[in-house]
């Protein structure tokens, strides 16, 4: 064989080998969720979660019923349903990320956290995020699914920027009941 | 006979010849040297052979924070009252109530949920009392098994329930606080979770008895 025949192959086979590197997916890419990524206001629909997240707000203190508590609070006003089946359907993951640290919905006050979903009916209430007082959120993701465990199987996303929302003295949780919207 | 022997040979010699010659320049005979010479350098280079250094214990004053990558904790107070049903914890006849009153704050940048079997109790060990607590609650809103949020404190009771006459009133207490190692699940695990507790920080407290409560 000539030898810039040789050299072209080998060269070849290098960007060849490259090539593959580059698209061999990651060893977690089997496993992955499905994230299903709306606004605030909008529809997201997965698979057996459907969620609208109608209000974003912020206070000083958090009240649901006689339940009270000071602190840096992110109130989330949602609806949300399954979509194919009722079997164990629980609102068990609900997470904020803020800055590269992720909150889970407080589970002081009662909230739709854990909340049982129906088909067709949605459920209305509230989630409580509880920051730390010396964080001022801007941009923030909050992430609800079925399962604590988020892999393979659909995620509602939330993009939300804090930034803009002014920060009441107190608000209080929407009680958890049939959605009327 | 000979002849046949040197024709079957020679070709093998010809085709591996150059394998032969450049394996002969292999300086054999210094391996033992080399290797000798490279233990002895890595050895060392991590510190020779002396005993490694134990992490130091410290001894922390009443009201000391310990803080690490996971949680700080100050032991506020702790407290020996004839029942706390409140912290979620259910005294029978001849018990009483051992409960610490603890300021917490996860350092993480996770939820650390703080039930009575986990990393959190597992940061602190009492002496005297070998099992994890009863039951863990928040001070503030008595929420069982809380969940601390990244930088949020908070103030947690760990109760025990403890024989009546386990712990006396002034009686020093001596905890142990724990530092926990992250550890990522792979293969089969999957997340991220704090273990292996290995001591960190002693402090000593006295207990208070505070009779029926107050």
């Amino acid at each position: 064989m000539r030898r810039w025949a040789t050299w072209a192959i080998g060269g070849a086979l290098i960007v060849a080998a490259w090539g593959v590197a580059l698209i061999t997916p990651p060893e977690d890419a089997f496993e992955r969720p499905f994230p299903v990524t709306v606004g605030v206001g909008e529809r997201g629909e997965g698979r057996n979660i459907a969620i609208t997240v109608h209000e974003v707000r912020r206070a000083e203190a958090a009240s649901a019923g006689e339940w009270t508590a000071e602190g840096n609070w992110v109130i989330i006003d949602l609806d949300a349903e399954a979509v194919i089946s009722e079997f164990g359907t629980l609102l068990s993951l609900a997470t904020l990320e803020v800055d590269g640290r992720t909150y889970a919905a407080s589970e002081r006050p009662d909230s739709l956290r854990r909340g049982s979903l129906s088909v067709g009916i949605p459920r209305s209430g509230s989630l409580a995020f509880e920051l730390p007082d010396d964080v001022d959120p801007a941009d923030a993701v909050l992430t609800l699914g079925l399962d604590s465990d988020p892999r393979l199987d659909s995620l509602i996303v939330v993009p939300i920027d804090l930034s803009e929302i002014d920060v009441e003295s107190d608000a209080e949780l929407q009680p958890s009941e049939w959605s009327t919207r | 006979m000979t002849t046949g022997r040197d024709s079957s040979t020679r070709p093998a010699r010809t085709r591996f010849g150059w394998l032969r010659a450049a394996s002969d320049r292999v300086p054999t005979r210094w391996f033992a040297g080399i290797a000798t010479a490279l233990f002895l350098a890595a050895t060392a280079a991590f510190g020779g052979l002396a005993t490694a250094a134990t992490p130091d214990i410290t001894a922390l004053e009443p009201g000391d924070e310990h803080r690490n990558d996971q949680v700080a904790m100050t032991i506020d107070r702790a407290v020996l009252i004839d029942e706390f049903e409140d912290a979620g914890v259910y005294v029978e006849e001849g018990e009483r109530v051992l409960a610490l009153l603890v300021s917490v704050e996860n350092t993480w940048d996770e939820p650390l949920s703080a039930t009575p079997d986990s990393s959190v109790t597992q940061s602190l060990t009492v002496d005297g009392l070998g099992d994890p607590p009863d039951s863990v609650a928040r001070y503030d809103d008595a929420t069982i098994n809380p969940v601390l949020q990244p930088g949020v404190p908070a103030q947690i009771v760990l109760a025990w329930a403890v024989e009546a006459d386990a712990f006396d009133d002034a009686q020093e207490l001596k905890l142990t606080f724990n530092d926990m190692t992250l550890h990522t699940g792979s293969f089969v695990a999957n997340g991220q979770w704090w273990t292996d507790p290995v001591a960190a920080a002693t402090v000593s407290i006295a207990v208070e008895d505070i009779g029926a409560g107050g």
